[in-house]
């Protein structure tokens, strides 16, 4: 009895929830070309560096010793690869800040996700940077070879991210994405200054 | 109020089968045309019954419920088409969907085992069991693609939609049924009010076949300008230490 009494009010409030989803209709893809001008709009080399699982990768150091490089300088190899990851992971960290950054200005601008998309990107933006700076320390106490595990988990939610700010950025009235972009040239330092940090 | 049910869903019912027919569906959505097909063939075994025996005879009773109990179980395929095609193989979104879902089926086959669901019979506890799961995979399964931000396209859209509407009314219906065998006169209307509503959706969303654009890559703003900065410097750095050649592209 109390089972199906459970099992009713779990099925009214499925069937509440998808009556709901068929009101709002078929969610709407990000089109493409958001992605495009956002891209414009805002650099992230963080996120563009297109084979960062390389910095991670062991086999030319392997490949170095297998022929017969002296190991001072396959030691100085892993040192370079351990500051190219650990920079790339700034860089990407940076990203996260950038596109926080962006999704604050852009809801001056009337494109918000709601209540609930608001939430879910602050947590997906708080498990990105936790997840970075959990990579950074390991790479720096463990080295670039072990730590590779984590790399593609932490690109692949900073661009979850990217690709909620593109949907944002696509709301944005096509005649405020120009004022938008000056706003957002002013507020934000150029990458090159972010890079020299 | 029946009998315009009744028709519509025929009417319906065969603008589905035209159109899925019209841009071959079953190669696309294998297992739901299966479904589609099962629920028609399931209609003509229930007609020649009742013709043949009669409503009310044990045997078209036993037709009835083994026929609703097998489109039950299909509608479990269905909801793992849904899926299997809205999150890409070897993805992150489709692993952690896939445990979480995997997990709701264990567990809702442990409450079945431990007696859940048991206080109405059993042709009507398999049909709200697997009602119930079908309704919160395709719950989870919309949820989790609206997390990631993954577009199903209308035509996953629209087969999900109809079927998790479908199901949790008659996760409703059951459960109502169960706990009071009076409401039957209200809970006739709504089932195949709700069956009408899902062919609705199929046939709108199945039109034609409209699949989910590619994911645009994330921005390549180092691409675009064919440097790396600090990285790219770094790496000729570590080439030289190397004294190897390794292939130097923008992409690297």
């Amino acid at each position: 009895m109390t089972t199906l009494v459970l099992m009713l009010v779990l099925g009214a409030a499925l069937l509440a929830w998808m009556l709901l989803a068929l009101l709002r209709g078929v969610p709407q893809p990000t089109a493409p070309s958001a992605f495009g001008r956002l891209a414009q709009v805002v650099p992230l080399p963080g996120l563009s560096f297109a084979c960062p699982h390389r910095l991670f990768d062991p086999a030319d150091c392997d490949a170095a010793r297998a022929s017969g490089t002296p190991e001072f300088l396959v030691t100085a190899v892993r040192n370079e690869r351990r500051r190219l990851a650990l920079l790339w992971l700034r860089l990407l960290r940076d990203d996260v800040r950038t596109l926080w950054q962006l999704r604050r200005t852009m809801a001056a601008y009337g494109s918000s996700a709601g209540a609930m998309g608001e939430f879910r990107l602050a947590l997906s933006g708080f498990a990105a940077i936790a997840l970075i700076q959990l990579l950074r320390f390991a790479v720096s106490t463990l080295g670039p070879f072990q730590a590779a595990a984590f790399c593609s988990a932490s690109r692949s939610r900073v661009e979850a991210i990217w690709q909620v700010c593109a949907g944002l950025f696509g709301r944005i009235p096509a005649a405020q994405v120009a004022e938008f972009e000056r706003a957002w040239a002013a507020a934000m330092p150029s990458p090159q200054a972010a890079l020299l940090r | 109020m029946h009998e315009f049910l009744k028709w519509a869903g025929y009417s319906l019912e065969a603008a589905l089968l035209w159109r899925l027919l019209t841009w071959h569906a079953w190669r696309h959505f294998p297992l739901f045309s299966c479904y589609f097909l099962i629920l028609l063939l399931r209609q003509g075994l229930n007609a020649y019954l009742e013709t043949r025996y009669g409503f009310s005879s044990p045997v078209y009773a036993r037709g009835f419920w083994l026929s609703s109990n097998l489109t039950d179980v299909w509608k479990l395929l269905v909801a793992w088409e849904v899926f299997r095609k809205a999150f890409r193989p070897g993805t992150d979104a489709r692993r952690f969907a896939g445990v979480l879902l995997a997990a709701t089926l264990v567990g809702f086959s442990v409450f079945y085992l431990l007696g859940g669901a048991h206080d109405t019979n059993f042709f009507v506890a398999v049909g709200l069991n697997f009602s119930l799961v079908v309704a919160i995979w395709v719950f989870g399964v919309l949820a989790l693609a609206q997390y990631y931000n993954i577009s199903l396209g209308r035509n996953l859209w629209g087969i999900a939609m109809g079927l998790g509407l479908f199901s949790s009314t008659a996760v409703v219906n059951f459960s109502a049924l169960g706990l009071n065998e009076e409401a039957f006169p209200v809970f006739s209307y709504v089932r195949p009010a709700s069956f009408v509503i899902s062919l609705l959706i199929w046939v709108c969303c199945l039109w034609s076949h409209r699949p989910p654009p590619a994911p645009p890559p994330p921005a390549s703003s180092l691409d675009s300008h064919g440097s790396t900065g600090p990285l790219d410097a770094a790496r000729e750095t570590v080439g030289r230490a190397l004294r190897l050649n390794p292939p130097r592209s923008s992409k690297d």
